[in-house]
């Protein structure tokens, strides 16, 4: 059992000996994401929008470009050469 | 949608162009991908700290930014100014009952989507904020793959590609004989 602090609330922690309380909250929005790109990708994007859709939508003028590829530069810089 | 589907492959796009242009569209795309196969499994070798990997990175951020230039010349489907407020009308339809009246499933699909990435998002801001073992960040996570050579090379090998898409996707292609 261990504690911890989210949002200034402390959070009563965990089951699993050695997972932690934020490894359990990605977990969690891991399998909603998951979830989310099967319902998406099942409906089709009429019915509603899938991640293609949604990153269209971005590359569909040059400001919504910029800011994909700043957040891309910005993700690979961060990744391979600041994390270990 | 199957119309849709067939019209974005590459060979469609190359047969849109005139021929020289197709043939030099297809030759650049099989050198770019070997190019990047090797740069990454180069990258793999390399150390976060090195000013090896801050050179190469950097160089493909500075020529991904400089082809995105090249490449969307007079090929943007939309002008910034409607982009916004196409995105402007958007949000704000979201508040009118008579979107969700007739396509309720398709709103609620833009919401959810909008939730599950504010989610994400304020969830690693509030692991970075704290910085706690207990809450591990996305990077943390990232991490424990890019420490090794092949775990590198391969998200190297991915973050090329979403980089070759954002550059080059989703353009609107010039009419044939006119390229």
């Amino acid at each position: 059992m261990t504690t911890s602090v989210a949002l200034g609330v402390v959070v009563p922690g965990v089951v699993v000996p050695g997972v932690v309380v934020g490894a359990v909250v990605w977990a969690v929005l891991a399998g909603l994401v998951v979830l989310w790109l099967a319902v998406t990708t099942v409906a089709g994007p009429r019915r509603l929008p899938g991640l293609v859709d949604v990153v269209r939508f971005f590359l569909g003028s040059w400001l919504g470009r910029a800011l994909t590829l700043a957040a891309w530069g910005g993700a690979g810089w961060h990744l391979f050469c600041q994390r270990p | 949608m199957q119309q849709r589907r067939r019209s974005d492959t590459i060979w469609a796009m190359t047969e849109r162009l005139s021929p020289p242009v197709g043939w030099l569209a297809l030759t650049g795309l099989a050198v770019s991908t070997v190019g990047g196969v090797v740069l990454a499994v180069w990258e793999g070798a390399q150390q976060r700290q090195t000013a090896a990997a801050h050179w190469s990175v950097g160089l493909v951020i500075v020529l991904g930014l400089a082809a995105a230039v090249v490449v969307g010349r007079r090929s943007q489907r939309l002008r910034s100014v409607d982009w916004l407020r196409q995105a402007g009308r958007g949000i704000r339809s979201l508040g009118d009952s008579e979107p969700w009246r007739v396509r309720p499933a398709y709103i609620a699909g833009v919401v959810a989507w909008v939730m599950l990435v504010a989610a994400i998002a304020a969830w690693d801001l509030n692991s970075f904020a704290h910085q706690s073992h207990y809450l591990p960040t996305l990077s943390y996570f990232a991490g424990k793959v890019t420490r090794y050579r092949w775990g590198r090379s391969a998200v190297f090998a991915g973050w090329l590609a979403v980089g070759a898409y954002l550059v080059a996707g989703w353009r609107r292609l010039p009419r044939r004989g006119t390229a």
